[in-house]
């Protein structure tokens, strides 16, 4: 059976590079912009570009963290990117506290950053060659394969999810993660050539 | 590690990239959306798009961007004539990762914060203009055509307290120039903000490459030696890896 991934449009997204994406990698996807969308799709995929308090308030505006949680409790796959993925945690400090959708134990909050180190995180970064094992999405890509991130926030999971990390400011921070049935991604893929292409069409077509 | 970051600098005028010398005479270098393509393909890290035009002609052609956007998936920074939230809103639907910010945020703080807010700080890009004269750095808008009398420094600090999250430093007087970056304003500027500095104007060899770096910019933006010399970014970063900067070239 072929997958049908449903893109989470809430309002915070750049939904074109994602589209192109997809489209390259000839994966069947739609869009979800109500409540009522959730049941067309077999996965989805939460995009983002945004602040945290916005995102998640645009998320409950519009009645999708009740119905992406049942359809995660379904089993139904999830992956989560930039913002995104920050959403799948329990709560993040940006703008001030703001409660997550709370369905991957862990937190967010601002790259501590130790003098003459620059925040936002901005680039290509590598990931740790000992970890990209860790999560099934890397699988086949050349482990030394650098990926864009553009972030001023990061999430801080519980040791029970699995994790792949980047070093940035002499720090380990959380790049990809994969829990039960969700999986997260603070780069973006959608803009990180063909690796990040390769990354996607793993999740699409697993 | 992070790598360093080389960004083409491609500035639109109607549907042709154009380049210009100390911001005027632009001369048309290519189609805008062939051009794209060929930088992308060439391991371009980010691109820099700014129509020159916009703030004149008083709207952003957001048609060209989404087809220029839809010609090659890599980040993409894009300015020129953005007044507005629903601007910022436009480019970010259509593929944009950052919005570039100049000559509004001088008469309207506030654009920056509102972006910043619902885009996050690392999605806005100051873009600052500077001129050197005995006065000191002064900070420029609308095409380097506008002295907002305001030091370039106290811009850049204004900018970052209301929520941008890069600073694209640009000299007007090296333009184009390709005689070297202002290596002594860069060490100002970046020494005194804890954002990344992008920077541009001057470069015309790849030493001139090595330099910035070392001065304390974060990343390379350049357009002439891409255009006029046929240096290419992969021969760029090579000669930055030889002098043990970290680039990416997988």
């Amino acid at each position: 059976m072929v997958k049908k991934i449903g893109i989470i449009d809430y309002g915070c997204g750049n939904l074109a590079s994602l589209h192109n994406s997809l489209e390259k990698i000839n994966c069947k996807f739609g869009y979800i912009s109500s409540a009522e969308d959730f049941d067309l799709f077999d996965a989805y995929i939460l995009p983002g570009v945004g602040a945290y308090k916005y995102g998640m308030r645009s998320l409950i505006d519009n009645e999708m963290d009740s119905s992406l949680l049942e359809a995660i409790k379904k089993g139904k796959e999830l992956l989560g990117i930039c913002l995104g993925m920050q959403l799948l945690f329990e709560s993040s400090t940006e703008g001030g506290y703001q409660k997550g959708l709370a369905f991957v134990p862990g937190s967010v909050d601002r790259i501590e950053a130790p003098q003459g180190c620059r925040v936002p995180h901005m680039g290509w970064n590598d990931l740790s060659v000992n970890e990209v094992n860790n999560v099934q999405l890397f699988n086949g890509i050349d482990k030394e394969s650098s990926y864009y991130f553009i972030h001023s926030y990061c999430a801080i999971a519980e040791k029970s999810v699995s994790q792949v990390t980047t070093t940035y400011c002499q720090k380990k921070i959380l790049s990809a993660f994969e829990y039960e049935n969700i999986s997260g991604v603070q780069f973006h893929p959608e803009k990180s050539h063909d690796a990040g292409l390769k990354l996607l069409d793993n999740y699409c077509k697993r | 590690m992070l790598k360093t970051r080389i960004i083409p600098v491609l500035l639109l005028k109607g549907n042709s990239i154009v380049k210009t010398v100390k911001f005027k005479e632009p001369r048309i270098v290519g189609d805008a959306v062939a051009t794209v393509k060929v930088f992308a393909t060439r391991k371009a890290d980010e691109m820099i798009i700014v129509d020159i035009e916009a703030t004149k002609r008083g709207s952003i052609n957001i048609d060209l961007i989404e087809r220029i956007s839809k010609s090659c998936n890599m980040p993409l920074s894009i300015g020129g004539g953005i007044q507005s939230v629903e601007d910022a809103d436009a480019l970010f639907r259509v593929g944009a990762d950052k919005v570039i910010i100049n000559s509004k945020f001088y008469s309207d703080k506030n654009i920056i914060k509102e972006i910043s807010r619902k885009y996050g700080e690392q999605a806005v890009v100051f873009s600052l203009d500077v001129r050197r004269s005995e006065v000191g750095t002064k900070a420029f808008s609308n095409s380097a055509s506008v002295n907002s009398d305001i030091m370039a420094i106290d811009a850049a600090k204004e900018a970052i307290a209301n929520g941008a999250g890069e600073i694209y430093l640009n000299s007007i007087d090296q333009d184009g120039c390709m005689q070297g970056y202002d290596l002594e304003l860069i060490e100002e500027i970046s020494s005194q903000v804890t954002v990344p500095v992008v920077v541009a104007g001057g470069c015309g060899d790849k030493e001139h490459c090595v330099e910035v770096i070392k001065a304390g910019a974060d990343a390379v933006a350049a357009a002439s030696i891409f255009f006029w010399i046929g240096e290419s970014i992969i021969t760029i970063k090579e000669h930055l890896k030889s002098n043990g900067i970290e680039v990416r070239l997988k």
